[in-house]
């Protein structure tokens, strides 16, 4: 736009309005102060707008509707009949000892009553179902803090208080309602059932806003510790016993941490370490765009001695380089492998071997302990644990992928050696896992290694690595961190657990020729889906 | 004997869903010669850069890069190609040391003692991790990186952004050598820029890119001696508009004017004068002046 100038020797002056971009200026406070709007809808709007928030939600929402699923079926009149006639607060020893003394008595139905109340109760609370609650408060937690560690934070007057406060409205009726909706859902003492979940809602809270391995290994630890027989005896004694101090006395640590987590939300600075640690992932930016670099995606503190060692690459391999250039396929691979993001196969070795020795070794050392961890629940992790890389290289490959395809390989070359560079680190992790649960198996439960059911689920953890990586480099042409996650948490995460989950189907599953028809099933969708994911990989922009 | 043009775009078209980035564009790029890209903002320049890259496909027209489709550039072609992105990426996890390793085990002609040298001079320090590396120093390594095999075609994405104006003119210093340095084949570069000082410094061609076309391509003396600008003074008020052929701007006032032509001519310059009854001063513009006029600021 010009304004006229007298001539000669003026300049045209250029005005311009700046439209107020509701993106940008969502957040600014002064903004919405100036015109005499309240900042809630706007900040809302930032959650609603999220696509990794619509994930979490619509997971939230599976969840919730299975909670409520399984407490219809618990609560049937002829469960709730028979359930009523067991003693409501049973530890493991009193409701054996009562299980005993009414074995004459009790038909087949009190008997499946007793135990489905159990089986509903651990499934609600350690299932899959809680999983997604907890997913959900750390998705708000990751933007909240997202939105705090900013220089905005800082600038622009009255911004933490509703920001704090919008993630607070979405927080704590999930804290709330979950331990009480599983409490009077379940008939369980609803003190305990809220301090445990209290407790535990808490530590994702912390572990969400400080963002540090080591907070994931302690959340890890416990998470996998409640799917443990040892775990699940010690919540089902918790959950239906009657103390009310020690429940309490926990909630008001939960309180406590809470509070302490306010204050540091309020007080986040830039010299503050944690404030480095953010996934910008939740932010604004448009990962559907075609210039969207994922450079910008990641905020890593590299000056963090933890990260330095996770992610430093391998000092052997860069020697090697070097001196020479690599010749042979194999060394081709662990050359693209020094440019994934999540290489070290230590990393995540070290990570599984961490939370064995919490809660594996620990239950084998307690004298007197009869409840000793399984070392079955070592194959979760075997499951799921490798794909990992999938999901790290997801959001972090199209960063250098195209400045990459610029070194002399032909693109064919390109592509299939950058895949399979991906691959063999995923093989390389998962091997190095099966070796540390086989060593932990061959100590602490030698005579698991005899049994059949160890050998074929071994196999199974290897087998569905394929099509989920199949599946995987499949989408990743569509650059999207939603789908990226989208797929990880459905096959890596969910179809284990289901698949673990249930007993009954596990050993159907586990039948010798349902297995290898089942595998090669598998082996051949996967060489399928890879065959057409090259192939629309070779006609797709690599920047 | 006429050397076929280092980079030829036809034709290129590239979208991305209703955005048209690049229309129609024709560019060819003989060798030896160091072009500066201008354009404002989204108007295509990386887009057209990352296009003859071959790391995006244009939706039609054809693009040839050192004799090859860009599309499908073989591993020798790829050899003799450098290029600097707008957004560094690289690996953040590494030293420096390690990426100049790593990078330097794809080139079978990688010139240690250069880049060695060129960290001493631009004090890029060898052991420190690339993560925490501050954006200008992580502009010298990418610069460093993109140099050290000796490309046949440098492209650079407006690579001095970042830089001090002391790194800035070491950098520019460093790119006449390189094109100083052509014991066995002429270096081409193509950079895009913002800052047309530095373009001035080294350029011998200039491309000015607007809304996806390429509307000016030629040698930056040429662009000098043929866009002028004009201040014409008459006894009575001047016809508004005036319909000069190759008007870049004009404003009118009275009997006063200002109008910059893209392509004035002495015959042009006379019967003007003559037409209008008026004086006229021809003035030289500096090549930021000729940047705003193509686009109308």
């Amino acid at each position: 736009m010009h304004e006229p100038t007298n001539l000669p020797g003026g300049r045209p002056k250029t005005f311009s309005r700046e439209p107020i971009g509701e993106r940008s200026d969502a957040l600014n406070m002064r903004t919405c102060k100036n015109r005499s709007t309240s900042p809630y809808p706007h900040i809302l709007r930032t959650y609603l707008r999220n696509k990794m928030m619509w994930l979490a939600t619509f997971m939230l929402l599976i969840g919730i509707c299975s909670l409520v699923a399984s407490i219809v079926q618990f609560r049937t009149p002829t469960h709730v009949n028979v359930i009523s006639h067991i003693p409501p607060h049973l530890d493991a020893q009193t409701r054996h000892v009562w299980e005993e003394q009414n074995r004459h008595l009790a038909d087949d139905q009190t008997r499946h009553a007793i135990q489905e109340k159990y089986n509903h109760l651990m499934r609600a609370i350690n299932g899959a179902f809680f999983f997604v609650f907890l997913l959900f408060v750390m998705h708000v937690v990751l933007l909240l803090k997202q939105q705090i560690a900013s220089p905005r934070a800082v600038l622009v007057p009255h911004y933490r208080r509703p920001h704090l406060i919008v993630a607070a409205a979405l927080v704590l009726p999930v804290m709330i309602l979950w331990p009480l909706t599983v409490s009077f859902g379940f008939s369980l003492s609803p003190l305990p059932v809220f301090a445990a979940s209290s407790l535990l809602f808490t530590l994702i809270l912390w572990c969400s806003y400080l963002n540090s391995l080591p907070f994931a290994v302690l959340f890890l630890a416990v998470w996998f510790g409640a799917f443990s027989s040892w775990g699940q005896n010690a919540l089902r004694d918790w959950f239906t016993s009657p103390a009310i101090l020690a429940p309490l006395l926990l909630i008001a640590v939960a309180c406590f941490f809470l509070f302490r987590l306010v204050e540091r939300l309020l007080a986040l600075r830039e010299e503050m370490p944690e404030y480095h640690r953010t996934t910008q992932i939740y932010g604004w930016q448009a990962f559907s765009s075609p210039q969207f670099s994922y450079g910008e995606s990641f905020r890593i503190n590299y000056n963090n001695r933890v990260v330095r060692f996770t992610q430093s690459p391998s000092r052997r391999v860069l020697a090697r380089l070097a001196e020479s250039r690599p010749t042979s396929l194999f060394r081709q691979l662990q050359r693209w492998q020094l440019g994934q993001p999540a290489t070290p196969p230590l990393f995540f070795a070290g990570l599984v071997l961490m939370i064995l020795l919490v809660f594996l070794l620990i239950s084998h050392l307690i004298p007197g302990n009869t409840n000793r961890v399984d070392i079955q629940i070592a194959f979760v992790p075997l499951f799921f644990f490798p794909l990992l890389i999938l999901l790290s290289c997801g959001m972090q490959v199209w960063r250098t992928l195209g400045v990459d395809s610029l070194r002399p390989v032909p693109r064919k070359n390109y592509l299939r050696q950058r895949a399979a560079a991906v691959a063999l680190s995923i093989a390389q992790v998962w091997f190095a896992m099966a070796l540390t649960f086989f060593l932990a198996a061959a100590v602490l439960q030698p005579e698991f290694l005899a049994t059949a059911n160890y050998w074929l689920i071994l196999a199974a953890t290897a087998i569905v690595q394929i099509p989920i990586f199949a599946i995987f480099f499949w989408f990743l042409r569509y650059r999207s961190m939603v789908l990226s996650v989208a797929i990880y948490m459905v096959f890596c995460v969910g179809l284990p657990f289901l698949f673990i989950g249930s007993s009954n189907t596990l050993s159907k599953f586990l039948a010798l020729p349902h297995f290898l028809l089942l595998a090669v099933l598998l082996l051949l969708a996967s060489a399928l889906i890879l065959r057409d994911a090259y192939r629309r990989w070779l006609t797709t922009d690599l920047a | 004997m006429i050397s076929s043009p280092v980079i030829d775009c036809i034709a290129v078209n590239k979208s991305y869903k209703q955005n048209h980035v690049l229309r129609d564009l024709d560019l060819s790029i003989p060798p030896g010669s160091v072009v500066g890209l201008l354009g404002k903002n989204a108007a295509g320049k990386t887009t057209l850069l990352k296009a003859i890259l071959g790391l995006i496909r244009p939706n039609s027209g054809s693009i040839t890069t050192l004799d090859h489709d860009a599309w499908n550039l073989p591993p020798d072609a790829k050899a003799r190609l450098g290029y600097v992105p707008q957004l560094i990426t690289l690996y953040p996890w590494m030293k420096v040391r390690h990426m100049i390793d790593y990078t330097a085990s794809f080139y079978p002609r990688w010139d240690r003692p250069l880049i060695d040298r060129l960290l001493h001079e631009w004090e890029l320090p060898e052991n420190a991790t690339i993560g925490p590396l501050s954006s200008g120093q992580l502009q010298k390594l990418a610069i460093l990186l993109a140099i050290g095999h000796h490309p046949d075609l440098l492209i650079l994405d407006e690579p001095a952004a970042a830089l001090d104006p002391v790194a800035r003119r070491a950098f520019l210093a460093t790119l006449l050598d390189i094109v100083s340095d052509s014991t066995d084949a002429p270096h081409t570069i193509l950079f895009s820029t913002h800052i047309t000082a530095d373009l001035e410094r080294v350029a011998d061609r200039v491309a000015i890119l607007k809304d996806g076309q390429v509307v000016y391509h030629d040698s930056l003396d040429t662009l000098k001696d043929h866009v002028k600008r004009l201040r014409i003074t008459a006894n009575a008020p001047l016809p508004t508009p005036l319909n000069l052929p190759h008007t870049l701007s004009e404003e009118i006032s009275g009997p006063n004017a200002r109008i910059t032509l893209r392509n004035l001519t002495p015959e042009l310059l006379a019967r003007l004068a003559s037409d209008l009854h008026a004086t006229i001063e021809v003035e030289d513009l500096n090549l930021d002046e000729i940047f705003l006029e193509f686009h109308h600021a």
